[in-house]
């Protein structure tokens, strides 16, 4: 090899180490968003963390007759009485039930926005997440209309595209359904 | 069917359906009569709970079912068939809550006017009147 084609050679090996370290570099000033990551039949959801303002276990929920099939029932927290959402159904899953719920991993999302809250059934929690703005992405276009309509972009979770869902939209859903 | 005064004690006869505690203020019943069988109610004007407040899962038989029925001056007739009457409870009015407003549009009351928190759990607070008035049941 002749010196010009080493130097040639070095420079290459030098300029592709500086572009991998490019990529490895984060943004340490990125505004990053907490997610709630959680499970609902076997699929990944996240919510903003912003509105959650707890997790509780599932404990006995009541049911309460004659209303909504959207909400499973009741329960107390802390002196209070909060509804308990079928989350599930909402999106237009299977239906969850009382007995489903009470399993060791599901939760109970405590959710809050301006004057309204409920409770959201999910199935377990999976993390807790800061996620930067990067890593959320548009919605797929192929995702299931209702669905979509509830969700606003996506997570890759692990590999995982993960719809982020807007809890303006599932409550203003909420509202209309009760209406 | 208002709440009693805050710190006011409330007499409440409590009964189940299926796991479901529910309770009606003793002053809105004349009298109780507990039956060895489920009833049949055609023509009898006695009504199962679960016909007028319908339950989302479905409601198999009565086990002990009993019939309650409405005070004079409560503006309905009829009875009401209950299942596992319990006995009477004096409750402290300041330990009942509202029903979350997702489950009581305005539009549409909702027969339970209050959540009775006990240590043994919850207690539906219905209104006798409201569930027995004539029409349709809630889910029509």
């Amino acid at each position: 090899m002749s010196d010009q084609t080493a130097q040639a050679y070095e420079q290459l090996i030098h300029a592709a180490e500086l572009a991998r370290d490019r990529e490895q570099i984060v943004d340490v000033d990125e505004e990053t968003e907490q997610l709630v990551v959680f499970k609902l039949a076997d699929q990944l959801f996240a919510m903003p963390g912003r509105y959650v303002r707890e997790l509780i276990p599932t404990g006995d929920i009541v049911h309460v007759p004659g209303t909504s099939p959207l909400f499973l029932g009741v329960i107390p927290v802390r002196g209070d009485i909060v509804s308990v959402l079928d989350l599930a159904r909402l999106l237009g899953m299977p239906p969850s039930t009382i007995a489903a719920a009470r399993t060791r991993s599901g939760r109970i999302l405590m959710v809050a926005r301006e004057e309204m809250n409920t409770g959201m059934l999910v199935d377990a929690v999976t993390d807790i997440i800061d996620a930067p703005g990067s890593a959320i992405q548009p919605q797929l276009s192929t995702l299931d209309p209702q669905l979509a309509r509830l969700a606003d972009g996506q997570l890759l979770f692990n590999g995982q595209p993960t719809p982020i869902l807007n809890v303006a939209s599932l409550f203003q859903t909420l509202q209309e359904a009760c209406a | 069917m208002t709440p009693a005064a805050p710190g006011q004690p409330l007499a409440i006869l409590v009964f189940r359906i299926m796991t479901t505690r529910l309770g009606i203020d003793a002053r809105q019943i004349a009298r109780t009569t507990r039956l060895p069988a489920p009833p049949a109610t055609a023509g009898t004007g006695l009504h199962y709970f679960h016909e007028r407040v319908p339950f989302a899962m479905a409601v198999e038989t009565y086990q002990a079912p009993a019939i309650l029925y409405p005070a004079t001056g409560l503006g309905v007739t009829g009875g009401l068939i209950v299942d596992q009457l319990e006995q009477l409870q004096t409750l402290d009015s300041r330990s009942i809550r509202r029903l979350p407003r997702w489950l009581n549009p305005p539009h549409r009351p909702h027969p339970c006017w209050g959540i009775a928190m006990q240590d043994d759990g919850l207690i539906l607070l219905m209104d006798l009147a409201k569930v027995l008035c004539p029409g349709p049941s809630l889910s029509q």
